[in-house]
């Protein structure tokens, strides 16, 4: 070899290095992509901005603020899954292809179940913070930070038989994980030696409840179980069972009873119902307050705990790669989020139990039956 | 007392249907466009409430330029969309498609002023009564109180007045009508001001009782629109039974069925009528398409 042709071997084979080391750093430097995948366009979707995807970008902000993880920032995409299960694919899709998303942020089970196999396939880590349908983590690429939905009706069953209640009756929404919730609810209470008086559901889109209240009315039932998937149902019901005259000893709810839009309708509405939910941190609610200008609902910390979670599965797993992440979060161990401590142990379903509360004066108070 | 309950229930929501029913069957028997835009006014109406309440403005206030808003925003709607088309003759299936484009736009707009959030009017309970045990609403009683005077008076006004007279001339025979001298265009305002008035009757009392949002209006008038081919189309009074038909059905449905059937009632009562008489209850009385 001559000695020019020597130097054309060595500049090019230069030249290839650092386009492979500058392309090395670049992937290195690039941010790590995830995506939220939320029904915020459409009816209820302001709840949803709230509390499904503002949690995810607040968790971001901060995480980023303290220079990301693994030295690479984090860039939310945000697609609308419209209420609709194959819009919920199609942004999906979109995700994963165009975005190069490792994660989705998603929630609500008609939403999320048919998205799983598109996640399994293109080995996306979909995580649903607060969905509480229990076929979510039958795949084996999900990952939720809520009890199963089977979790709050035995405990709701629990405190209305230490309070002396006989006869219940159940206004849902008609949803797969609330009717989880319901049935739950009746077998506990049931086994208990209480009786079902009556099981009355409505449409998520729903604003008159009155029908169905008439008959559980006529049924007289000693206390009300509402469970819904928005806090507008959860207003909407509560109101319109103050109006309706029903003679209750107790009205019992979800979580969904601390949504703002519960205080927008007002009248003390809430006042007095026993719910279930986990005990958000004092100090995350007075930090996310003084950045987004409201309190959060425990569905808003869920999500929040879930995506801080995530991030530190990639801490964890010291990769961006999603098996290492996902086996990183099945094999967490302990964690302390601002809903208490839970831990996982080997699947995508946390170990961690609802407590009850009550609203007293508009405030949300621990309650011991 | 379960029965009696879901019947007043029941003629309380047939009252709102009936009132958004006749306003759609006024437009379509007057002008022949399927309106679908008159969900849209109808929520208009309810914005315009709720707007002026947090305003400050008394809500008796309110409720006057709500129903004025929504009789404007028909009228602007016919001028603006529909009468370029009927001078370009459009196609009533071209009619159709601007007003499902119309109603769309006008969702759309509503959510990106206002949120897709529910916005209340009002806060707290509404006021109860009760008589036995029956317990009847505020809105129960100012629905059924705007049912009894508002459909006698549309009657004297279709019958006893002018613009009344040419209104129906126009449903019954647009040609014979423009031969009579009768000034179409003029009428044409006429009809959309009157039939989105009685969607604003409606729409300011279910915002006072639920709230408002950018899609409220469509599920009402997908209810009165099945609610005037039961009634049978062309016939006012038809269109006001077939609304009140629908409200106590849904209601008495619940008498011995759960809550989830009330649509399936609903659909098959359209289902129904369709197949075995898509005349509609007074069909027979269409000929003459008398109001």
């Amino acid at each position: 070899m001559t000695s020019s042709k020597r130097s054309l071997v060595l500049a090019c084979s230069a030249l290839g290095a650092l386009s492979f080391l500058t392309g090395f750093a670049a992937a290195q430097s690039d941010p790590i992509s995830i995506g939220v995948g939320m029904p915020i366009g459409g009816q209820n979707g302001e709840y949803v901005k709230r509390s499904f995807v503002l949690p995810t970008e607040f968790a971001a902000k901060e995480i980023n603020a303290k220079g990301g993880v693994l030295g690479r920032q984090i860039k939310v995409t945000v697609e609308d899954t419209r209420n609709d299960p194959s819009s919920a694919v199609a942004a999906l899709t979109k995700m994963i292809n165009v975005d190069k998303i490792i994660a989705v942020f998603t929630a609500f089970t008609p939403l999320t179940l048919p998205q799983l196999p598109i996640a399994e396939e293109n080995k996306v880590i979909v995580v649903a913070g607060a969905m509480e349908h229990p076929d979510l983590t039958k795949s084996r690429w999900a990952v939720r930070m809520t009890p199963t939905a089977d979790k709050a009706g035995p405990v709701i069953a629990g405190a209305a038989r230490k309070l002396g209640i006989q006869t219940a009756a159940i206004l849902s929404e008609e949803n797969e994980a609330v009717r989880v919730t319901a049935r739950s609810f009746t077998q506990a209470f049931q086994k208990e030696g209480g009786r079902i008086v009556g099981d009355e559901t409505f449409k998520i889109t729903d604003s008159e409840m009155r029908g169905q209240l008439t008959k559980l009315r006529a049924a007289r039932p000693d206390t009300i179980y509402v469970i819904t998937s928005r806090g507008r149902s959860m207003g909407l019901a509560l109101k319109q069972i103050r109006e309706s005259g029903i003679k209750l000893k107790q009205i019992f709810s979800n979580q969904l009873v601390e949504d703002k839009e519960i205080a927008e309708i007002g009248g003390n509405i809430s006042e007095g119902v026993i719910y279930t939910t986990l005990d958000v941190d004092p100090e995350f609610v007075a930090r996310w307050k003084q950045a987004n200008g409201f309190e959060p609902d425990s569905n808003a910390a869920k999500n929040y705990d879930a995506t801080m979670m995530f991030f530190e599965a990639i801490k964890r797993a010291n990769s961006t790669d999603p098996a290492k992440i996902r086996d990183a979060i099945y094999n967490f161990g302990p964690y302390k989020g601002t809903v208490g401590d839970f831990r996982f142990e080997g699947s995508g379903e946390p170990i961690v139990f609802p407590i009850l509360k009550i609203i007293k004066d508009g405030k949300f108070v621990s309650y011991k039956p | 007392m379960l029965f009696l309950q879901l019947l007043i229930d029941g003629l309380a929501s047939g009252a709102l249907y009936a009132l958004t029913a006749v306003g759609f069957a006024i437009i379509y028997n007057g002008t022949r466009i399927l309106h679908m835009a008159h969900a849209a006014v109808f929520t208009c109406g309810g914005y315009i409430l709720y707007v002026l309440v947090k305003l400050g403005l008394h809500p008796a206030i309110a409720v006057v330029f709500a129903l004025a808003g929504a009789a404007c925003l028909g009228v602007a709607i016919d001028r603006v969309v529909y009468k370029p088309l009927r001078a370009r003759k459009s196609s009533e299936a071209a009619l159709f498609v601007a007003s499902i484009g119309v109603l769309t736009l006008l969702q759309s707009v509503y959510a990106i002023i206002f949120t897709t959030d529910t916005l209340y009017v009002r806060q707290g309970t509404l006021e109860t009564f009760d008589i036995g045990e029956i317990r009847l609403t505020i809105v129960h009683i100012i629905a059924a109180g705007i049912a009894i005077v508002v459909f006698p008076a549309l009657q004297l006004f279709l019958t006893k007045t002018r613009y009344g007279r040419a209104m129906r001339a126009l449903a019954d025979n647009p040609n014979l009508a423009i031969v009579r001298g009768v000034n179409v265009e003029r009428l044409y305002m006429l009809i959309f001001a009157v039939g989105s008035l009685l969607a604003g009757f409606a729409v300011v009392l279910i915002a006072y009782d639920l709230g408002v949002r950018p899609e409220m209006g469509f599920s009402v008038i997908f209810v009165s629109l099945v609610a005037v081919i039961v009634g049978g189309v062309g016939y006012l009074p038809g269109a006001a039974a077939g609304g009140f038909l629908l409200g106590i059905l849904q209601n008495l449905s619940l008498w011995q069925l759960s809550g989830r059937w009330m649509d399936v009632i609903v659909f098959g009562a359209l289902l129904v009528f369709l197949v075995f008489r898509p005349q509609g209850i007074f069909g027979h009385l269409q000929s003459t398409r008398r109001v």
